[in-house]
């Protein structure tokens, strides 16, 4: 495993060592499977094009290649490194993947202020597998990430990553893949769209632990013939639209929704589009608080559902914090939770 | 007698609920801009439609705009910020919205 580096003001033609350093480009032509990619964080890097993520080494069948922020001194400590679309012309892209087979993580990054997408997910992505941990992917002229991949194995993992701000939809996915998109503790936050929308065809995506917030549009917009997803543990709060809102075509009984808060949202909390609760394997432990056309616009599937205040610690815009205050109704009250 | 035709209740949820509370914002959008263009702007922007906003846009495929459109559409506000900005509506306004105003 070789470990590479990359500072903002590298001109070209370094050798990746920390004294000899790559630019953001070469870091992502040359760190192949097995080997890490550190971006240090000397200053913000502004690329005058779009970084191209296609090498076709950054995987093999047993590893993957790692890009991650660094110190400016080189120390790999988990520093935030930015890289900011300033220095790009109208309408381009931060990065463009753009590779069959390709699994790659990316870490501690900020991509942000990119004229178009900060991150373009290609249709060539065949097979493979994008991770993103501890990423803030914010201010893009349009979607934070644009996935269209449309191969059935593409996968789209964000841990810990937050995506705000982006003048469309936080990400739009309009793959057909049976990946689908993961979020695990997420936050995905005031961007002018959907926070994301999720038009695949027969995907198996995954939101837990994620809150949905301030977004223009609907916090999580689903569409198409979804073969399922779960949603659990996650905060649909003060979207401009529905907290989650469903395709009139997503699968019966494949969707299961549970320990969720759906409060202040600009619609329902769950918006079927004329569904029935035969389209949800489980739908129950659910909190549905003052949202202004109601908890659903079918009957609410669920015996165990909570309908009062859930007292979030802090509803102020712009400092929400939805931790739950000692006498909110929502605790224990999940499945699992003595519920 | 209470109203129970589903469509009536959809419709009441679905469409005058939410239109309550965009009502709402405008009104309170309005009134600050208002706000704002008597303290500051107002001055500043001759109501003439042979004066022109110069900020570059119409090299992008935005509608260059006047003075005069400037005024137009302050006018325009007030007239909006007036019809909302009474008892009567904002009490109307209070029965339909269900979330407290965001802004």
């Amino acid at each position: 495993m070789a470990t590479y580096y990359s500072k903002h003001n590298a001109s070209g033609g370094g050798v990746g060592s920390f004294a000899d350093p790559f630019n953001l480009q070469e870091l992502f032509d040359n760190v192949d499977a097995g080997d890490l990619g550190l971006v240090c964080n000397t200053g913000t890097y502004t690329p005058s094009a779009t970084i191209d993520v296609d090498n076709s080494s950054a995987c093999n069948a047993v590893n993957y290649a790692v890009i991650r922020g660094a110190n400016a001194d080189g120390s790999d400590d988990g520093t935030i490194a930015t890289i900011s679309g300033s220095g790009l012309g109208a309408g381009d892209d931060l990065f463009d993947f753009n590779v069959v087979s390709l699994t790659i993580k990316i870490e501690g990054l900020r991509i942000t202020a990119a004229t178009n997408y900060n991150i373009n997910l290609n249709t060539a992505l065949n097979i493979s597998s994008i991770v993103l941990n501890k990423c803030r992917i914010d201010s893009a002229t349009s979607h934070g990430i644009y996935n269209q991949e449309a191969d059935l194995s593409f996968c789209l993992t964000m841990i810990d990553c937050e995506i705000y701000g982006n003048g469309g939809c936080g990400i739009y996915s309009v793959g057909i893949g049976r990946g689908g998109i993961r979020a695990d503790n997420c936050n995905i936050h005031d961007n002018a769209a959907d926070g994301i929308q999720d038009t695949c065809t027969s995907n198996k995506s995954s939101y837990k632990g994620t809150i949905f917030c301030d977004n223009g549009g609907h916090g999580l917009s689903l569409s198409n013939d979804a073969l399922g997803f779960t949603i659990d543990h996650c905060v649909f709060f003060a979207n401009d639209g529905n907290g989650i809102d469903f395709g009139d075509t997503v699968n019966t009984g494949k969707l299961v929704i549970k320990n969720n808060i759906f409060r202040s949202n600009g619609g329902y909390g769950i918006d079927t589009n004329g569904g029935s609760a035969g389209q949800f394997a489980f739908c129950d432990y659910n909190c549905y608080s003052n949202n202004t056309s109601g908890a659903m616009d079918i009957s609410t599937p669920g015996n165990n559902n909570v309908t009062s205040d859930p007292k979030f610690t802090s509803e102020v815009n712009g400092s929400e914090d939805f931790t739950l205050q000692s006498d909110s109704p929502c605790k224990n009250a999940g499945f699992g939770y003595n519920g | 007698m209470a109203i129970t035709n589903p469509g009536a209740i959809t419709f009441c949820n679905e469409d005058m609920r939410p239109l309550a509370e965009w009502l709402r914002k405008l009104k309170a959008i309005s009134g600050a801009m208002n706000d704002e263009w008597g303290a500051v702007h107002s001055a500043n922007v001759p109501d003439s439609s042979g004066e022109y906003l110069n900020d570059g846009r119409e090299a992008e495929g935005v509608t260059q705009v006047t003075g005069e459109d400037m005024h137009d559409l302050m006018n325009l506000c007030t007239t909006i910020e007036t019809a909302l900005n009474n008892t009567t509506n904002e009490i109307l306004l209070a029965k339909f919205a269900v979330r407290p105003l965001r802004l």
